[in-house]
């Protein structure tokens, strides 16, 4: 007996030097992921988009999915800052001018579903990303000060004087929309549109893109521009706006989704960009948080129909590239204070 | 003496502190170890207990509803449980009813057609009214021949209304597509109904997705951080870290993954107090070491301390020191001990001066004595001639022959040629004649070549007494004969009388090898002792005794003539 007992005390030596026994909590390895089973995903949208989506994509394929969140500039830096060794697979969300800033940093990557993508505005020519969610740009107006009728109609009008001091913007500096905004009407009418813009804003901007809905819902200004998506969801909130889409037609700016070269995980990766532009992903983006597909062929459950609404042709590229210039143009007509205003606000596209 | 650079207090306090601090140090260690391991031990069997049995009660609740689900659609057509028509509706709540309260409450039922819609469900509010066939659940339950269950993937974890848990079976239509769907739902309210009477001792439970995506947690918090953090870990692939006892397990049907955070058994708080009780048993220990060593340093140290200072006062000379007595132990013997020697030591030093004052005394009595021989000696000299002046011839011999004997005796001279030791025996027989009024002749016959040796002063007149004053006791005509006689280098003289003879007793007294004193013969002691000092054991007396007859003794000595060395 006594012998037992001191052949016990033995056998618990080692717990009682170490303090402590093995926890059952580490047993928990074993519901670890194997390695094939991993993927890690930047994303700059928001939790209603980023949460359903990963959460199905983990449900349909078991693949365990690590989401970090932050903005699209913040994202982005972070890929080009880990370039060497990147620890995300696949970057999810963010305007595709931004996207197309960093395309360096993309492995490309042709999706099955890339034949159902049509629109050239909605896919990178060597497919380093692709579009998620068709954004088109939109006039918001307040519906106690303006309606379909007298609100502007064109992007034309924006720079008439009438509307002097009475439109929402935002730097396009701080904003990727606000950009596509200016780039869209400059595409459309050249440099000289911008200097009676600018004239009209008064020299205020708003803070941030997010404001301009708000500020516009309040009657601080009248009318201002902003993404269709932004305008629907304040809309079922209840707030007094209307919005309408410039006859001169507007520019549909996907947010979009690429693979990160040198991701650890490439065939997940490719599994995600696959699933997400599925048309059953496209199906729910449009049930679920109310977005506008980029595929083609869906039913269209979003009113107006993307094809029923006046459209430019909108070119990504010249917008990336001549982005310097026409912010070095902003800067100089709006003068050093705006410049000076520019916060690192998030980009809401 | 490296080896005593610690005091003997020290020492002692070393030793006591080891011995109570030291076992105590271990015991405590060794309980308290024990005692969280064993408690450790337990928790995680009670852990791991709760654990499986919430999966199981997980388990048999959806086992129940699948059951349910597969019974109403095997008793129902599904055309029929998806009819139009107040009557169909009637039948088809009946059937959902039926079904909810086969599972005793546990999930409500429902019922959509092939576009997602909702038809009918027993839920009371906040069903969602249409589903999207091509998106989770029901996607899934297309795909499928039995029943699904799946984790709500998106929902409020605070509200008891949210949904959690749901299964969906499709009701297959006659021509061969789906026609409906038959969905079970159990919403956070009636999960935490089902599982938490399992829950107990502060036990927490949350249950996530197969990719650990928290669908609800035991108090309805949205602890998806707490998760997240474990999650991470084993996206990473790293043993878990943080905070939660952990015990896990996952239900076979859903393939929800059930994570039960157990508390410890023993809180740390415990464990600080059972350390904070152990450090202060030892801090009360290590006061009763410093007392007790302390006070036994006192003890051991004051009767050392005290022989010690006992030593170096006797060391000085002061011989009264004396320990206290009184104690009983090795201490006490040991002044005991020591008392007895300072006491022998002083009695003998006692003695010693005794002796010398004695020896003293001695001295100035005999340097006393030495001026009256002197001034006897000229008295009878002085006498002496007074006698022959006034023709006393006997007076002035007798005078003439104790002044001579009186010079002899005093003088400093140990040894004497042996016509003087003769000499002053013819004068000491002199006056013994005149004593003894002639009674007794004396006849000294010694070898010519004899008379020049040297003898010890005074050791034939003794013999000679002892013959005229014993041998010849009683005889009125005695003879004294004196002979010497050479013999391989020894002298021999001998003294014989024709008196009445030695006892047997005495006789055999002086021939024994050391001299003895007798009483009343102090020459018979005398004679042979210096005879021996002076030459060595072999010399000294013989006698031989006749009784009748007479008595002769004699002197041996080795033969030494003047100028030769004394031994």
């Amino acid at each position: 007996m006594e012998r037992r007992t001191l052949l016990r005390l033995a056998a618990l030596a080692p717990v009682l030097l170490t303090g402590c026994a093995a926890a059952p909590a580490s047993s928990a390895l074993r519901f670890a992921p194997a390695d094939s089973d991993k993927l890690t995903v930047y994303t700059s949208h928001p939790e209603k988009i980023r949460v359903p989506f990963i959460r199905e994509f983990e449900d349909r394929t078991g693949i365990w999915v690590e989401t970090v969140y932050g903005g699209t500039q913040e994202m982005l830096s972070r890929i080009e800052s880990e370039a060497g060794s990147p620890q995300a697979d696949v970057m999810f969300g963010g305007g595709v001018e931004s996207l197309t800033a960093y395309t360096e940093y993309f492995e490309a990557y042709e999706s099955t579903e890339r034949r159902a993508i049509t629109r050239r505005e909605f896919a990178s020519p060597e497919y380093l990303w692709t579009g998620f969610s068709a954004l088109p740009l939109v006039f918001v107006y307040n519906t106690k000060l303006l309606d379909g009728g007298t609100a502007p109609q064109t992007w034309a009008e924006l720079a008439e004087p009438q509307w002097r001091g009475k439109i929402g913007f935002c730097s396009p500096e701080v904003s990727g929309s606000c950009y596509t905004a200016i780039s869209t009407a400059i595409q459309l009418y050249g440099e000289e549109w911008l200097a009676g813009f600018v004239e009209n804003l008064n020299g205020t901007t708003l803070p941030q893109s997010n404001d301009i809905v708000p500020q516009v819902a309040a009657g601080a200004v009248m009318m201002g521009v902003t993404v269709e998506s932004n305008a629907m969801l304040a809309i079922a909130d209840g707030s007094d706006i209307g919005f309408l889409y410039p006859a001169d037609g507007t520019s549909v700016v996907p947010d979009g989704v690429a693979i990160l070269s040198g991701a650890k995980n490439l065939g997940n990766a490719k599994k995600f960009v696959d699933f997400v532009l599925g048309a059953e992903a496209q199906t729910y983006l449009m049930e679920g948080p109310g977005r506008r597909p980029v595929r083609d062929g869906l039913p269209e459950l979003i009113i107006p129909a993307l094809s029923d609404i006046p459209k430019m042709d909108y070119d990504v590229a010249l917008a990336a590239e001549s982005r310097v210039e026409w912010m070095s143009l902003w800067q100089e007509l709006f003068g050093e204070d705006g410049a000076q205003a520019a916060s690192a606000a998030e980009d809401s596209i | 003496m490296k080896r005593h650079a610690f005091s003997f207090r020290s020492q002692l306090f070393l030793g006591t502190l080891l011995v109570s601090l030291l076992p105590l140090f271990l015991c405590s260690t060794l309980m308290l170890a024990v005692f969280s391991a064993t408690a450790k031990q337990k928790s995680r069997d009670e852990g791991t207990a709760m654990e499986q049995t919430l999966a199981g009660q997980l388990n048999s609740a959806l086992q129940e509803q699948n059951d349910a689900l597969l019974a109403l659609s095997q008793e129902q057509d599904a055309a029929a449980l998806l009819a139009e028509g107040d009557d169909a509706a009637q039948e088809a709540y009946i059937d959902l009813y039926r079904a909810a309260n086969s599972t005793g409450g546990a999930a409500d039922f429902s019922l959509y057609d092939a576009d997602g819609v909702l038809r009918y469900t027993t839920r009371e509010d906040n069903e969602a009214v249409k589903l999207p066939v091509y998106w989770g659940l029901l996607r899934r339950a297309g795909m499928a021949q039995q029943p699904v269950f799946a984790a709500q993937l998106v929902s409020d974890l605070t509200s008891r209304d949210s949904m959690c848990v749901k299964g969906a079976l499709a009701l297959r239509a006659s021509t061969g597509g789906t026609a409906g769907y038959l969905v079970c739902s159990m919403s956070l309210g009636q999960t935490e109904t089902l599982l938490n009477g399992q829950l107990s001792g502060g036990a927490e439970l949350y249950i996530v997705t197969e990719q650990w995506r928290l669908v609800y947690s035991s108090r309805l918090r949205d602890d998806t951080d707490r998760i997240d953090e474990m999650r991470m870990q084993l996206f990473d692939g790293v043993a878990y870290t943080g905070d939660m006892e952990g015990f896990i397990g996952q239900e076979p049907l859903s393939g929800l993954v059930l994570i039960l955070d157990y508390p410890a058994a023993v809180s740390t708080d415990a464990l600080a107090l059972m350390r904070t009780v152990s450090l202060m048993f030892g801090a009360v220990s290590l006061l009763l070491c410093v007392l007790v060593s302390r006070w036994l340093a006192n003890s051991q140290f004051k009767p050392i301390g005290e022989l010690s200072d006992a030593m170096a006062a006797v060391r000085r000379g002061d011989l009264t020191v004396r320990i206290p007595a009184g104690r009983r132990d090795e201490f006490g013997r040991l002044a005991d001990t020591f008392n007895q020697m300072t006491e022998r030591l002083e009695e003998h030093v006692r003695e010693q001066v005794q002796h010398q004052r004695d020896l003293n005394d001695a001295q100035i009595r005999q340097m006393q004595a030495q001026l009256n021989p002197h001034f006897l000696y000229n008295t009878l000299d002085t006498m002496k001639w007074l006698a022959k002046i006034h023709q006393l011839p006997e007076v002035a011999s007798l005078a003439g022959n104790l002044a001579a004997i009186l010079r002899a005796s005093i003088n400093s001279e140990q040894f004497v040629p042996l016509w003087r030791e003769l000499e002053l025996v013819e004068q000491y027989v002199g006056i013994q004649t005149i004593r003894f009024s002639g009674r007794f002749r004396c006849i000294i016959s010694v070898p010519e070549a004899l008379q020049s040796c040297i003898v010890p002063k005074l050791v034939l007149q003794p013999m000679v007494e002892n013959a005229i004053l014993h041998g010849l006791d009683g005889c009125a005509d005695g003879c004294i004969y004196i002979y010497g006689w050479e013999t391989d280098g020894d002298i021999s003289l001998s003294v014989t009388d024709d008196g009445c003879g030695l006892p047997p007793d005495i006789l055999a007294r002086i021939n024994e090898p050391q001299p003895k004193l007798l009483e009343g013969h102090l020459g018979l002691y005398n004679v042979p002792t210096i005879l021996k000092l002076h030459y060595g054991a072999q010399y000294g007396l013989r006698a031989s005794s006749i009784a009748g007859v007479g008595t002769t003794v004699t002197l041996v000595m080795p033969v030494q003539r003047e100028g030769e060395e004394k031994c």
